[in-house]
């Protein structure tokens, strides 16, 4: 047998068939995994970085007009100037200006940063002089804490707990890898002035002295040194503040001569805040051990929250945090406080990663059976080895190159897992081929030839789908930063399958399998069978025109009617929205995941007060008490909870006021649930909804978590105009349109309740003649209204400042009303009443003004309970395109295009859909693309292999067969078409690509061996029916461990269906086209071939 | 045929693993229900009730009567007899005052009146004789009459001295200062040994029985107010509540604090002392608003609430928002509403969730 010209699947074969270097590769690669998969960080998601920004400027006592043209309007131009700004948001307040800044995805962090403190530090001299200097703080994802712990007790209120907590904080900031830590809930201690308006009067004390009085008494500071017995000692003025007692004996004034100490006007208490405006319980649902071992169900709680430094790894910084709690304990904690692990992203992240793990195993297994049914027990282990050798070294590039192991990740992974072992299958399925036939010629020589005969398709197969996938990377935005996994693990997959194939294949061939020679025929059988079912099957196509006619027919009006499923919910007579007709598949982007947590969130209409907030949490509590599936849950009253990623992007995780609650429910493991957390969501709305019912204009949410990247609603509609009256009207109007829509939950906007207000106007002369200033007017009241903090208590050994707060208790309650009883004493020290000198007038709070990327704006978003969102979106744009609207003008809607828009308000109203539709769009447009780009490269792959333009058409043709199964397997498994599903498609062209160019090899090099086309192709089909039939399966058996997930079901349904319907139609189809193709056609003559060997 | 063999193995095995895979899953084990507490405990309702809106200020108890003792001649003073705050009686001694200078002019009087009355009785019998000397015409009649003149003269100086003397002796009761009315001793502004001069007070009295309260209204409220208007004045000291009516209001303001002095005529001034602080509550309106009894309020988890016990009769904790607080019965801002049903005792026992059993839903 003499040597041919190797190619370079050949010369690799060659090199390493009998090398030592190869069991050394094999033990590099298997150490690399190892400590691949141990080290690695992980994380749940793949990390998206968005820089972000938060701007924000003072600008005391002006209306939400002025601040929003004097300040929102410069900062929000300044900082549209900075390069890679995606979008800005900004709220003009009361005396307050909000920016929020959102750079692009995938910015560096530090250099925006610095780009934006650079500009506006820069400008700010634009900003009125009352204006105070930006303070401009990042929002930062890494801030985000990945483990909480809360502590709850009956019998220690949550001022104990919050001491206790500020103990266990102290301990676990040592930690290396630790960044943000913090106590949420709880309250510190203070020293609180109660003040009694009646006292002061009839003291004739003003409610501002003390303000003063405290500047002037707590003073302590270093007043020189002198020279005392030959050395220098040094004198201090001690006037510190340091127990109640020394604040009660200060004296605020005289009466009739004599001291009236503060004590006299006002009970002095050290302790806890009383009048709350925020606080947070803890309470165990059914799933808990712990139900009911308290005897109220919910307990006072604080929480600790931890994050932890970029690029450290969550599993091992949340074990050693918990490590660490658990000896803190034991040592200090009393019995009666409940340490409850609330949030373990490191966890979630471990337990996730390990199911996929373990999935990924499984794939293996499936693989490995697979292989086995068709080849013999050595060929399938064989297999099974080249696997975890080429994970391993995805794992490793993983590790080197700072991708983490998540979810996507090991997706990519289960994924390529079908594709991965296809080039060793191919391999030693071809070595096994040869070693058949082989009576005495040099083993060695076999495999690395077998190795050679295949080299050629098998690269180009493998680039293609490497090609394919690379094509990914146009993905934008935070999807693209979401799936990057995947574009990075398949393409390095597939490089490694090559090099294992051509490495490790044939040198274990070459070392285990036995030459089995002509006499084994018990191989053939099978493969007779095989050879004659496919002749049965594609003679009468190929013979009789009328039945290939009908068959391609047939193909024609099936792929038209998978799409009609996809496309007939558009098309249909009744409307998009609705439920989805029978037999179809409806489109989305991603499916909603089954999670171990979910979020409550109560928004009250703006004036209620905390008790009404505090109510409704509570009858949401007993809710929750009933259902099984709760572990448990911690309500957070007038403040949001521990933010998450979600709440960060979302903006919910910094709202506070006494209207505002958020319940965070932990769910039982989804291990040992029999239902998925979207059901549970599902079954717990309607009541969620009477309960809100029962209180208008409330706002319950029950807010998943989303599968894939956060957006601010689900369906969101951002109305763009200039009139804010207008503006409110329109999203009134929305909301409505919102609320008939199918399927629509949680309709909310952002136009917030009227609250009212006292404007209390000072007459100017009045004033004056009393001598009084307006100041000392407005001083009185923050005083005696608001309080006032009027500094800090000089307290040894407190882990927090212990703040001197004054203030009027509730029951003595200064209202618009009684003004009459405070008084202003004046120079002459008569004391005049506040009523005499100011005018009330009733008016309403200003409204703020919001702004999207420079233009006043105005969101309304709705959730989808159940279907998606592209349906609504679409009706609800029917509905609401051309409203009219005052003065025959016209609301426009919008962004429904392929690239996303900007607003614009010069003629009239616009309504663009952002939030989901618009990443829908996104991610759409940018797949749709990816798979197009990946297209023409294969197609100009193929050009340049088989020097033809038609040939690489019919091997494409195979592409739209395998739509078939796409769409049906969705149909069939009840699955939605989404992103994911997209994906599989793209992987999915890459297979049948490779199938169909397998089949087109084998034709032309059997016709280069002087065999008809007639014949060639029965024959080539024959013989590649069974690797192609073993791909497929394993492909299919690879991904069938992903049709349970809900986020991937979709790509593996793709998968699955795509690449069974592809390859059996595949086989006939392609040969039939070829056929149809060359039979009035001279042979063409392909490079492909001329490095074989006859 | 082994690969016949083959199949047989592995499609079982194939399918018992995916069956272990997916039975994997299972439900939570029922949790043991412990039953919730039953209480029998009384229920009411919560019902709103219309709250007068009062306008407050304060002032303090002044008496009507008020008088200063002046000493009408200047003497050092001898002793006071009362301290501050004392309860005397009309013709109480007060105070006393020297006396040495009124006795010494008594004795000079009294000189002076003896002196003339020897004058007197030398002129007589000087007008005796020379009226039988006249008889006799021994004199001339206008010697006579000189004599006769001399005598008047005589006793008209003995009168004159007489009334000096009565005089000097009248200055005696100035001495010893008693008191005019029923009161008490509110100032004392001299000490013993001072000189007491007329126009200075001394001690100052009040008469116990006309006591008032004066306060200041700004001018905004006083439109709102009527003489004979009823209002209550809360005495702090007495910790009672007194009912009164507005005897006065002063027409005339204070330009630079805007108010105006009111007078209240209190009903009881028992145990009531002048210059006690007081505040007077003015209605100027009602609001209407649930209240609840202070029994029922409990306090968990540091929050003050009640339990309201729903249409299932288990009681939940509701957290509310106090407004004005009475001794037995608390004004509820937020939190709770008028038709639904609190428990009114509820004691440490009761906890959210446990159900309440009552005979009587009392309104």
């Amino acid at each position: 047998m003499n040597k041919p010209k190797l190619n370079s699947a050949g010369r690799i074969a060659e090199l390493f068939v009998n090398s030592k270097l190869t069991p050394l590769f094999i033990l590099a690669c298997a150490i690399l995994g190892l400590v691949a998969i141990t080290q690695t960080p992980r994380e749940e998601n793949p990390q998206i970085l968005v820089p972000g920004a938060e701007i924000m400027v003072t600008l005391p006592g002006a209306s939400p007009q002025e601040v929003e043209q004097l300040v929102v309007n410069p900062l929000e131009g300044l900082v549209r100037q900075i390069s890679g700004v995606d979008h800005t948001f900004a709220i003009a307040m009361d005396s307050m200006a909000l920016i929020q800044v959102q750079f692009e995805v995938g910015e560096d962090k530090e250099r925006s940063l610095v780009k934006l403190h650079d500009r506006i530090q820069g400008h700010c001299r634009k900003l009125p002089v009352d204006a105070s200097t930006p303070i401009i703080r990042s929002v930062d994802v890494d801030d985000v804490p990945i483990v909480t712990v809360t502590l709850a007790s009956e019998k220690y209120d949550d001022y104990a707990l919050k001491r206790l907590a500020d103990r266990m904080i102290e301990r676990l900031r040592s930690m290396e890898e630790v960044s943000v830590v913090y106590v949420q809930g709880g309250r510190d201690r203070e020293l609180r002035i109660e003040l009694s308006p009646e006292r002061l009067h009839a003291y004739g004390i003003s409610g501002d002295i003390t303000t003063t009085l405290f500047q002037t008494a707590n003073v302590a500071m270093p007043v020189g040194s002198f020279l005392h017995q030959e050395q220098n000692s040094s004198l201090f003025v001690d006037g510190y503040l340091q127990t109640a007692q020394d604040v009660r004996k200060l004296v605020v004034g005289s009466h009739q001569g004599r001291p009236v100490f503060l004590e006299d006007v006002a009970k002095v208490i050290d302790g806890p805040p009383k009048e709350r405006q925020r606080l947070s319980r803890f309470s165990f649902g059914p799933a808990d051990a712990n139900f009911r071992v308290t005897e109220d169900p919910e307990i006072p709680a604080v929480t600790l929250a931890v994050a932890k430094k970029p690029g450290a790894n969550a599993v091992f910084v949340a074990n050693d945090i918990l490590e660490r709690i658990e000896r803190m304990q034991a040592s200090f904690v009393p019995q009666d406080v409940h340490v409850i692990t609330t949030r373990n992203d490191g966890k979630r992240a471990d337990d996730s990663v390990n199911l996929l793990i373990n999935n990924l195993g499984i794939a293996l297994i499936s693989v490995f059976i697979v292989a086995l049914f068709f080849l013999s027990f050595k060929e399938a282990a064989i297999i099974g080895m080249c696997v975890p050798l080429i994970l391993s070294i995805t794992l490793g590039a993983d590790y080197f190159f700072g991708v983490t192991i998540n979810r996507i990740t090991l997706f990519a992974l289960i994924l390529s897992m079908g594709l991965l072992v296809d080039a060793a299958i191919v391999v030693v399925e071809n070595i096994h081929r040869r070693y058949k036939y082989i009576q005495n010629e040099d083993k060695q020589l076999t495999a690395i030839l077998a190795t050679n005969e295949i080299g050629n398709p098998t690269n180009l197969a493998t680039l293609s789908i490497m090609l394919v996938f690379l094509s990914m990377i146009i993905l934008t935005g935070m999807p693209g930063a979401y799936f990057f996994p995947i574009t990075f693990n398949v393409p390095v997959t597939m490089l490694a399958s090559l090099v294992v194939a051509y490495v490790v294949t044939p040198w274990a061939a070459n070392r285990w399998m036995m030459v089995k020679g002509e006499q084994d025929s018990e191989e053939e059988v099978p493969r007779e069978k095989l050879h004659r079912f496919y002749h049965a099957l594609i003679t009468p196509i190929l013979d009789r025109p009328g039945l290939r006619t009908l068959f391609f027919f047939i193909i024609v009006l099936l792929i038209i009617a998978t799409v009609m499923q996809a496309a007939w919910q558009f098309v249909r007579p009744q409307g998009m929205s609705g439920p989805l007709t029978p037999g179809c598949v409806a489109m989305g982007m991603l499916p909603k995941d089954d999670k171990n947590t979910f979020n409550i969130t109560i928004d009250m209409p703006e004036y209620t007060p905390v008790e009404t907030t505090d109510k409704v949490a509570r009858e949401v509590g007993v809710l929750l008490h009933k259902n099984a599936y709760v572990s448990n849950y911690q309500t957070w009253i007038g403040e949001a909870g521990i933010v998450d990623f979600n709440g960060l992007l979302r903006g919910s995780g910094n709202k506070q006021g006494a209207h505002v609650a958020e319940i965070r429910v932990n769910l039982m493991d989804k291990k040992n649930r029999s239902i998925s957390s979207i059901t549970l969501v599902q079954e717990l709305r309607p009541e969620i909804n009477k309960i809100q019912a029962r209180y208008p204009k409330s706002l319950i949410q029950l807010v998943e978590d989303p599968p894939g990247p956060p957006v601010q609603a689900t369906v969101l509609a951002e109305i763009y105009g200039s009139d804010p009256k207008l503006l409110r009207k329109l999203a009134g109007q929305v909301s409505e349109a919102f609320k008939e829509t199918y399927d629509m939950v949680d309709v909310h906007d952002t136009e917030v309740e009227d609250v009212h207000k006292f404007n209390v106007v000072v007459d100017k002369e009045k004033a004056a003649l009393s001598g009084i200033s307006t100041i000392q007017i407005a001083q009185v009241l923050r005083t005696l209204v608001h309080g006032a903090d009027l500094g800090r208590l000089h307290v040894q050994g407190e882990k927090n400042p212990v703040p001197i707060r004054v203030h009027v208790p509730q029951r003595f309650q200064v209202n618009p009303e009684n003004l009459s009883r405070v008084f202003v004493t004046n120079p002459q020290g008569k004391k005049i009443p506040v009523s005499e000198m100011v005018q009330l007038i009733p008016a309403w709070q200003d409204r703020p003004i919001l702004h999207k990327d420079y233009e006043r704006v105005t969101f309304v978003g709705g959730e989808l309970a159940t279907t998606s969102q592209v349906y609504a979106v679409l009706d609800l744009n029917r509905r609401l395109q051309d409203l009219p609207m005052e003065n025959d003008k016209v609301m426009r809607t919008g962004n429904l295009t392929i690239k996303a828009q900007a607003p614009d308000t010069i003629d009239g109203y616009q309504l663009f859909w952002g939030g989901e539709m618009r990443m829908t769009l996104d991610i759409y447009r940018d797949l749709v693309v990816a798979l197009l780009v990946a297209l023409s490269f294969i197609y100009l792959l193929l050009i340049a292999y088989y020097h033809s333009f038609r040939i690489p058409l019919v091997a494409m043709a195979a592409i739209p067969l395998g739509l078939i199964g796409v769409l049906g397997g969705h149909w069939l498994m009840g699955q939605m078409f989404s992103g994911p599903s997209i994906i599989g498609i793209i992987a999915l062209s890459g297979i049948v690509v490779r199938n169909s160019l397998l089949i087109i090899d084998f034709v032309l090099d059997y016709m280069k061996k002087g065999m008809p086309l007639y014949e060639a192709i029965k024959e080539a089909g024959a013989v590649r029916l069974r690797p192609i039939l073993l791909t497929a399966l394993t492909t299919a058996m690879g991904s069938a461990i992903m049709l349970s997930d809900p986020v991937f079901g979709g790509l593996a349904v793709s998968l699955i269906f795509g690449t069974i319907s592809a390859s059996i139609l595949t086989m006939i189809v392609i040969p039939t086209l070829l056929y149809l193709l060359l039979r009035n056609k001279p042979i063409p003559v392909s490079n492909a071939a001329s490095g074989e060997i006859s | 045929m082994w690969q016949g063999k083959r199949n047989v193995i592995v499609w079982p095995c194939f399918i018992s693993l995916i069956l272990i895979l997916s039975s994997c899953t299972q439900e939570p084990d029922p949790v043991a229900n412990k039953e919730p507490t039953v209480h029998m405990l009384p229920v009411s309702g919560v019902t709103n009730k219309e709250l007068p809106i009062y306008y407050t200020t304060i002032g303090s108890v002044i008496s009507d009567n008020r008088i200063q003792i002046t000493s009408r001649i200047a003497a050092y003073i001898n002793g006071i007899p009362v301290r501050e705050g004392q309860q005397i009686s009309k013709g109480d001694v007060l105070v006393s005052l020297d006396s040495s200078d009124i006795d010494g002019a008594i004795q000079q009087e009294a000189a002076a009146v003896n002196k003339s009355r020897s004058a007197l009785k030398d002129a007589q019998i000087d007008l005796e004789r020379y009226e039988a000397l006249f008889k006799e015409k021994s004199v001339p009649e206008n010697a006579l009459r000189k004599v006769r003149l001399q005598r008047d003269i005589s006793q008209e100086t003995l009168h004159a001295a007489q009334a000096a003397l009565e005089t000097a002796k009248s200055q005696l009761q100035y001495i010893l200062i008693k008191s005019p009315v029923d009161g008490v001793v509110v100032e004392r502004q001299k000490r013993t040994g001072d000189l007491a001069t007329p126009g200075f007070p001394i001690i100052s009295i009040e008469a116990e029985k006309a006591l008032l309260f004066k306060s200041f209204v700004p001018e905004s409220q006083i439109q709102k107010l009527v003489q004979n208007d009823k209002v209550t004045v809360a005495i702090d000291a007495l910790g009672k509540i007194l009912d009164g009516h507005i005897s006065r209001i002063v027409p005339s303001g204070d330009s630079v604090t805007r108010s105006y002095e009111i007078k209240i005529s209190l009903n009881d001034t028992a145990d009531l002392l002048p210059g006690m602080f007081g505040r007077v509550q003015f209605q100027v309106g009602t609001e209407t608003s649930p209240v609840i009894a202070r029994t029922a309020v409990v306090e968990r988890g540091g929050l003050r609430g009640v339990f309201v016990v729903d249409a299932e009769q288990q009681a939940h904790f509701r957290w509310l928002r106090f407004g004005r607080e009475w001794p037995d019965r608390l004004q509820v801002q937020a939190g709770v509403s008028s038709g639904e049903y609190i428990v009114t005792h509820s004691g440490a026992l009761l906890h959210d969730g446990d159900f309440v059993k009552t005979g009587n839903r009392n309104e």
